[in-house]
């Protein structure tokens, strides 16, 4: 993204050909996407390559991905409530539309996996309170509000005195200050109360996982700190970024410490992260037994590569935003966060192997040596001259499936750059040289 | 009245008649199985496990557990899967919006999604134009929801009913009837004089994954053979 | 979303999702795959719909002949279930996963629509839909022309044997014999026949009905899985188990039976023989043997000459006059002190007779002679199998044979199963043998529970059905099959066309799988030496591929007929309960239609005027007129009713071999149905059971009295000595629990249930010498062909072995054949015994050698 364009002398809507070649890059996105899932609702998800047996696959991963950095927002525009952080307040409304739209691109995300999404609305109509699916689409939707509401107070102000806006005829009566307090009020209370719904949404997105007793990589009281934790590592990594390319190479200096506590942030959460991840597995090896082996033979050879990228690209950010060389250069940063992204995109998706491959339903075989013999599962697909039934899948995302999950993507660049366009996010002092 | 099964591992032969009976009764497609029979150890079913002057083959015939704390259950989002009256876990065709968050939650890993429109599948494995097989005619239960119908809309989750179009009418599933070994008792598991409560009393019945506390209603009578 | 009230309507043949009104809903304009269901009202609870259930028979080549209930819609097969209405309820529910799948077969991707005819080179173009008329005409016409050139007996006929169709199949025995073609009888062709019953019984085949073995107390399994070749019975296996029986399985492999027994004995192929005859050692030496029951029903007393090895005839000794027997009878002699002639029509033998020892016999030419008796000839000839001996041909352990024999000869009530594989060998003959002389020995015979059995395919005949099969009692011609590959040889007493046979019409089989060089009889077709083919199936075999023309049968769902098998003892009427699917026709009404443009004079054989269900009818009532005791007072409308028990003598009508022999003191051997006692008694002429056979070519052999001879060493090994070398490994081909031999080869659900691949099992050592691993594609071969299938690697199976669950059709082998491997071996022995439509050679199908590689290894 070009930065340059957004140094006007006033606060007016970013107009500038980078916004509109994400713009075109976004629209050829969703188009991609929006066709695949068209094509996935003529035939039916068999166009996928999930399977009974991985009946989740890289659509659920990529709306935990997104999930996750959606949490970024809330929490940059709290901190400067609540601990006062008010170096990192010139990157509120970016924060703040950026979680919007990620919440945005992960609730449309888990559309294309319902195998019937022309019946989701009966998630309103019949919820079942028990359901943590119900819960997660509760706190996604109120998060999605309190997103919107956080954006919406934080823009008014500078509606009111470009005599535009959107949902603000209210204020024509009120005094341009009117607004500005009543916008900083309001955007103080939707931070503070937004915070617990940031934590909610991973929480509860993680008990949709965590609470299944049946599936022993995920049934663990640690996912849900641990989501929380990656949350708060990728979402801020995700603002950081936003923002550093807002502001430009040029007044990269100026911000310099706002990002050096964005970095430190994305640390320390790495190192929850980290020390979460090695208890569990400490607890897994130290029980051991055959399904210990099991889970062992799955993250560190099947799927080591894709469990290496998981541990070892984050690894390497945090390490390296602990250091001042890795905190202060604009590259390092991005670099950094890139891996980041990637390392935890690797971690949802080894949401799915793991769990996925390990059959529930295994057992012992007294009297000789088998300790884990993985029941069969009919895969629900028929090919002539295939076994119609598997104790392994070895999930790969299909064409489909891939071109279809660029549809948050392209929502997130959509509504950011949209919006960018449309109206001035940076604060007008900003945009002077 | 909570309908429960019970299936004898030293009577079953390890034939898979109940599984193949289950899908046409049930007009499973190509590719759906809602009762599988497997010989636990081995990749192949029938074949021996262990090694050589150390061999065994047993049976194990898997189907819906009917589990009273049935997870499934819990995680439906939209009250799809329930439990009805006598215990039955059932999907309301109508209902599901094929989530697939119960076949992640079913500790057994019995539950199939129809990824494809099941009338394409039948077409694709060659049969008679237009023809279906299974039991002809959509079932409802009291309350209208659509329990069984012989093609499921694509995208919906399906499993074992315990042959709702049958039991329903107080006759017996398919599987228990065809058994050729009669491994397999069907019965309400809250009448103390019925053959299955009385089995699961006598003959140390245990039942899958039961660390997991899934509580179900399909007994297991162990394969072991007479000590003499 | 609106709420639409629906009926269902059951009329429909195809039931529909409703279309709502998809008024809500995310992206509906997308949607066009997905209607929404408006669902009905909960007052509106629906009614179970019409479902017409018609009682029938599934009948496939598998001795099963299970009652069951069509479940029918619109003339539609909709599912399938056990009828269980056997009077008897043991026997309920009976049925297995192929039988109630069968809707894969009747409107499969194979299922045949036209008639059709080969117009280029059979088994490489593709064949043209043609219709009834023109199929029928050209047949007709083909057949005449050859018939015309080589005569009729030119023409061969093979129809599975009759049990599972007496009506339709009878049908095809009636036209060949009015036209004078050759019949191949489908029991010796199939393997499945015993040679040891004729040779020890003189009779063609015999078994306890399952329900008896609950009567066991002891049930010994050579080489039989009962679990997956028994499915509806298997479970009298486990049921007599747990009531107390012992039961041991003999099998060179582990399988699904022997997992259920109390002991599993692993032994080499085929060294049956030897542990059955030093199980027999034991039991004489032990004196654990029955001998009043030997003095009284076998040829043990019996003296034989020590100058020629034959049986010492009452005539030839001085002083003796044979009482008068009937010429298919003979008198021999016994000892007491003094010489008996024994009446072989009457089993009463003194008490004080000698079973052993040897005497001086004054010939009425005044010459003397040396003669011992059976029994001591037999006892002198057990000598060698000695614990060791038999440990060191079998491989099993010295202490397991005494015990096992210690068991055996005191259990109350023995019965041995002697598994068709087990007998589908070289010397299946002496195998069987050796394991009858256990039951014999011990006086297991004619007593409930109590027997030697056979449950091979569904051979016998259970009633008289000679008005039917055999107009007018026409003479038959009947060419054993194995002639027909191997050509004639010396010993063949049936007769063997001048010019071979050159053409071929065959119904309810599939040889171009099933029969042994299949390649062959493919050749050939190709070659023209087999001029023309005709084939009368309901699915697109392997077999109509390489046929001129083929003409479209029909299920037992779509017509009407008769069933009787061995195994299951109840008449049975096969009820059609769709009508024929496409443009298919029951067989009585091709072979009908056949008849006339053969001869026109022919048709007034096969109730013309009728349509074919109800000409079917007029032969069943025909057949349940003149058919004799055992359908005595069945009517067709009792068996519209439901199954009928056949009638025996045995009370209860119970199916006991031999009962009335052992109990009423009968003479051997019973009837044989379709033959005439004259023609089987002929071969047990001393009317006790046999042990001891004189015949030229048995004391050439050395087969007088049951002896163990190794596989190969008469066979492979005779054949091309190099194969010693060469080819170690034996090839078994088993039966899988998915098809009736090739029949569900391609039923959809059958073959996901087996990774839709054919497999040959190998001992994971064997594996790993070649580097073999599960799931790769091997071949096995030898020097007559190879067939293409993928390794599993099993514990269960012996050193040496490669198992092939046979019955694939030829399109999953990659176009080669599992029979191309086998090879038609002769038996003399075998020849010996011939009785048109009853015993002639039986074929081994696992009397070959082979060597497995991986594919893409070459030698
Ligand atoms: N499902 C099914 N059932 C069938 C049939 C079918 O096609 N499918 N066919 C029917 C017909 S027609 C027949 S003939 C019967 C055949 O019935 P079976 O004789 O039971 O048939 P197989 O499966 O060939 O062989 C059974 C066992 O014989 C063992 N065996 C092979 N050679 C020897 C040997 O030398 N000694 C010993 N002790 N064991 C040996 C094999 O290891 C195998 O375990 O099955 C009938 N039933
Ligand atoms: N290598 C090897 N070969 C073997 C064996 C072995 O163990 N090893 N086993 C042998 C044995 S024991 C047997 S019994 C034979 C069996 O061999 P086959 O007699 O050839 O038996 P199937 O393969 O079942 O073929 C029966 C055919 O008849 C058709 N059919 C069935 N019912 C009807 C009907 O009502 N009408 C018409 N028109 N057609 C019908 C079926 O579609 C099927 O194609 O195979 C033998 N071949
Ligand atoms: S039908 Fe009966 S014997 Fe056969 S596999 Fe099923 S439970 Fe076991
Ligand atoms: S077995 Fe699975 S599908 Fe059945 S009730 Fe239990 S959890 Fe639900
Ligand atoms: S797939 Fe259907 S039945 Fe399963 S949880 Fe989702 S809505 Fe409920
Ligand atoms: S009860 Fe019915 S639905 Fe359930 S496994 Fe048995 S046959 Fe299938
Ligand atoms: S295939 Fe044989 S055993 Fe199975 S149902 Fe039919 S007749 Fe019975
Ligand atoms: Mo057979």
């Amino acid at each position: 993204m070009s930065q340059s364009n957004l140094a006007t002398s006033t606060p007016v809507p970013v107009t500038s050909k980078g916004v509109n070649k994400v713009l075109v890059l976004a629209g050829i996105l969703l188009l991609i996407s929006l066709s695949a899932w068209g094509f996935q609702l003529k035939n039916g998800l068999i166009v996928t390559d999930m399977s009974n047996s991985f009946s989740w696959g890289l659509y659920i991963a990529t709306f935990a991905f997104f999930v996750g950095i959606a949490a970024g927002g809330l929490i940059v525009s709290s901190s400067v409530y609540l601990f006062n952080l008010e170096n990192l307040k010139p990157f509120t409304k970016i924060a703040s539309l950026s979680a919007f739209a990620c919440t945005l691109g992960a609730g449309a995300m888990i559309l294309p996996d319902m195998g019937r999404v022309d019946r989701v609305f009966y998630m309103i109509l019949h919820p079942n309170i028990s359901s943590p699916l119900v819960w997660d689409m509760i706190v996604i939707a109120s998060y999605l509000v309190v997103t919107f509401l956080s954006v919406y107070m934080q823009l008014l102000p500078d509606w009111k005195r470009d005599g535009r806006g959107f949902l603000n005829g209210w204020t024509k009566k009120c005094s341009f200050e009117e607004v500005e307090e009543f916008s900083k009020r309001w955007s103080r209370r939707v931070a503070i109360i937004g915070l617990p719904f940031a934590v909610l949404i991973h929480t509860v997105t993680a008990l949709l996982f965590a609470t299944q007793a049946s599936r022993s990589y995920w049934n663990t009281a640690s996912l849900p700190p641990d989501f929380i934790a990656a949350a708060v590592a990728s979402g801020t990594a995700l603002v950081m970024v936003i923002s550093i390319l807002a502001v430009g190479k040029d007044r990269f200096n100026q911000y310099q410490d706002a990002f050096r506590t964005l970095a430190t942030i994305v640390a320390g959460a790495l190192v929850v992260h980290f020390f979460l991840i090695s208890v569990d597995l400490i607890i897994h090896a130290w029980w051991g037994g055959a399904e210990g082996q099991e889970l062992f033979y799955i993250l560190f050879d099947r799927y080591g590569l894709l469990y290496g990228i998981e541990i070892l690209l984050p690894a390497f950010t945090m390490i390296f935003f602990f250091t001042s060389k890795g905190k202060s250069s604009r590259n390092a940063l991005l670099f950094g966060s890139l891996l980041l992204f990637i390392g935890i995109f690797a971690h949802r998706l080894m949401l799915m192997y793991p769990s996925f491959n390990m059959i529930p339903l295994n057992m012992h075989v007294s009297g000789v040596d088998i300790g884990n013999w993985a029941y069969p599962v009919a895969t629900g697909e028929f090919q002539e001259g295939i076994s119609s039934f598997t104790s392994f899948w070895p999930y790969k995302p299909t064409g489909v499936e891939l071109a279809l999950s660029l549809l948050p993507y392209g929502i997130v660049m959509f509504v950011v750059s949209f919006v960018m366009k449309l109206y001035p996010l940076l604060p007008s002092g900003l945009n002077k040289d | 009245m909570r309908l429960g099964m019970v299936i004898d591992l030293d009577k079953c032969i390890g034939c898979r008649t109940c599984a193949v009976v289950c899908k046409s009764h049930n007009a499973q497609p190509p590719g759906t199985w809602w009762n599988r029979v497997f010989t636990p150890g081995s990749d192949y079913h029938q074949n021996a496990v262990g090694e050589e002057g150390n061999l065994l083959m047993t049976f194990l015939p898997v189907s819906c557990q009917m589990c009273d704390n049935a997870p499934c259950e819990k995680v439906c989002p939209v009250g799809a899967t329930f439990t009805d009256d006598k215990g039955v876990v059932l999907i309301d065709f109508e209902r599901c919006i094929g989530c697939r968050y119960c076949i992640a939650a079913c500790p057994y890993n019995v539950r199939q999604f129809n990824w494809e429109d099941p009338k394409k599948v039948k077409e694709r494995a060659g049969y008679k134009e237009d023809y279906q097989y299974g039991y002809p005619a959509d079932v409802r239960d009291e309350d209208g929801r659509l329990v069984y119908t012989p093609n499921r809309p694509v995208g919906t989750v399906e499993k074992c009913t315990f042959c709702f179009q049958y039991t329903s009418q107080g006759k017996n599933p398919a599987c228990v009837d065809a058994c050729p070994s009669k491994a397999r008792i069907f019965g309400d598991l809250d009448d103390p004089n019925s053959e299955v409560s009385r089995l699961i009393r006598e003959r140390q019945a245990f039942r899958l994954k039961e660390e997991l506390g899934t509580n179900p209603k399909v007994y297991y009578l162990p394969a072991s053979k007479p000590n003499r | 979303m609106e709420k639409t009230k629906v009926k269902p309507k059951f009329g429909l043949s195809r039931r529909q999702f409703l279309k709502g009104t998809a008024a809500t809903g995310v992206l509906v304009g997308t949607m066009g795959a997905m209607n929404l269901t408006p669902k009905a009202v909960a007052d509106e609870v629906e009614q179970p719909p019409e479902l017409k259930k018609v009682r029938t028979t599934c009948s496939p080549n598998c001795t099963g002949a299970c009652g069951v209930e069509a479940i029918v819609e619109n003339d539609e097969l909709k599912a399938i279930i056990q009828a269980a209405d056997y009077e008897d309820e043991v026997y309920n529910p009976r049925g297995c996963l192929k039988g109630l799948s069968m809707m894969n077969l009747v409107y499969g991707p194979d299922r045949l629509k036209t008639p059709l005819i080969q117009k280029g080179q059979p088994g490489v173009d593709d064949l043209e839909e043609s219709t009834w008329d023109e199929a029928l005409d050209y047949t007709a016409q083909r057949l005449k022309e050859i018939a015309e050139k080589y005569g009729p007996e030119s023409i061969g006929v093979a129809f599975q044997v009759g049990g599972t169709s007496y009506v339709h199949k009878g049908a095809l025995s009636r036209l060949a014999t009015l036209a004078g073609w050759n019949i191949h009888h489908a029991y010796d062709q199939n393997g499945d026949l015993p040679m040891f019953w004729p040779m020890t019984f003189g009779v063609q085949s015999e078994e306890l009905e399952p329900s008896e073995w609950l009567n066991s107390t002891y049930m010994a399994v050579f080489g039989s899985n009962i679990l997956a070749t028994r499915l509806p019975d298997a479970h009298f296996l486990v049921d007599s188990r747990n009531q107390g029986a012992k039961v041991v399985v003999f099998d060179p492999n582990f399988s699904p039976t022997a997992a259920k027994a109390d002991e599993y004995v692993p032994i080499n192929s085929s060294s049956d023989a030897v542990v059955a005859l030093g199980i027999c050692k034991v039991i004489v030496e032990e004196g654990l043997h029955d001998e009043s029951f030997l003095k009284t029903f076998t040829d043990f007393p019996l003296l034989v000459r020590s100058d020629n090895g034959k049986r010492l005839k009452a005539e030839e000794v001085a002083g003796l006059t044979p009482p008068p027997v009937p010429d298919y009878r003979q008198s021999f002699v016994a000892y007491n002190g003094s010489f008996l002639a024994v009446d072989p029509e009457k089993l009463d033998l003194p008490e004080n007779i000698w079973l052993e020892g040897e005497v001086e016999v004054p010939l009425k030419d005044g010459s003397k002679v040396k003669a011992k008796t059976v029994f001591q000839l037999l006892k002198e000839s057990l000598g060698q199998y000695t614990p060791e001996m038999v440990a060191e041909e079998s491989g099993m352990n010295p202490e397991d044979l005494v015990r096992i024999a210690r068991e055996m000869g005191t259990a109350e009530t023995l019965h041995i199963v002697y598994g068709a594989s087990n007998y589908q060998w070289y010397h299946g003959d002496l195998k069987g043998r050796a394991l009858a002389l256990i039951n014999v020995l011990t006086g297991n015979i004619g007593r409930p529970g109590a027997g030697i059995s056979t449950y091979a395919g569904q051979y016998r005949i259970r009633l008289n059905v000679g008005e039917w099969w055999v107009p007018e009692g026409r003479p038959q011609n009947w060419l054993p099959f194995l002639y027909l590959l191997n050509g004639p040889t010396e010993n063949m007493k049936a007769k063997h066309p001048e010019h071979g046979i050159k053409a071929l019409i065959f119904g309810w089989g599939n040889p171009f799988d099933q029969h042994n060089m299949a390649n062959i009889l493919r050749e050939r077709v190709q070659s023209g030496e087999l001029e023309f083919v005709a084939v009368m199936d309901f699915q697109m075999t392997t077999s109509c591929h390489f046929s001129h023309v083929v003409l479209p049968g029909v299920t037992w769902f779509e017509k009407t007929d008769l069933v009787a098998t061995p195994v299951h003892p109840y008449l049975q009427l096969q009820q059609p309960a769709i009508p024929p699917v496409y443009d298919c026709k029951p067989e009585l009404w091709i072979i009908r239609e056949l008849a006339k443009r053969w001869d026109p004079e022919f048709e007034q054989y096969f109730f013309p005027g009728f349509e074919a269900n109800e000409a079917a009818e007029e032969a069943i009532k025909l057949m349940l007129r003149t058919g004799g005791p055992a359908v005595e007072g069945i009517t067709l409308e009792m068996l519209k009713e439901g199954p009928v028990r056949l009638k025996s003598e045995v009370p209860g009508h119970k199916q006991i071999p031999f009962y009335e022999q052992v109990q009423f003191k009968r003479p051997f051997p019973p009837q044989s149905l379709p033959a005439k006692l004259e023609a089987t008694a002929q071969f047990v002429k001393s009317g006790q059971i046999e042990f001891y056979k004189d015949e030229d070519v048995f004391l050439e052999l050395g087969e007088e009295l049951p002896v163990h001879k190794p596989p190969f060493e008469d066979s492979e090994y005779a054949l091309n000595p190099e194969a010693r070398e060469k080819y170690k490994f034996s090839y078994i081909t088993r039966n899988g629990i998915y098809r009736v031999h090739s029949t569900h080869s391609n039923n959809i659900w059958m073959n996901e249930l087996q990774e839709g691949k054919p497999h040959v099992w190998l001992n994971p050592e064997d594996a790993r010498e070649k580097g073999i691993k599960t799931g790769d594609p091997v071949e096995v071969y030898n020097d007559r062909g190879k067939v293409f299938c993928y390794a599993i690697v099993d514990p269960g199976i012996g050193r040496h072995v490669a198992i092939f669950e046979q019955g694939w059709w030829s399109r999953y082998l990659r176009g080669t054949s599992y029979n191309a491997l086998t090879y038609p071996f002769i038996k003399p022995t075998h020849e010996v015994y011939f009785v048109p439509g009853m015993w002639a050679p039986n074929t081994a199908w696992n009397e070959c050698l082979c060597d497995v590689r991986k594919v893409g290894d070459q030698e």
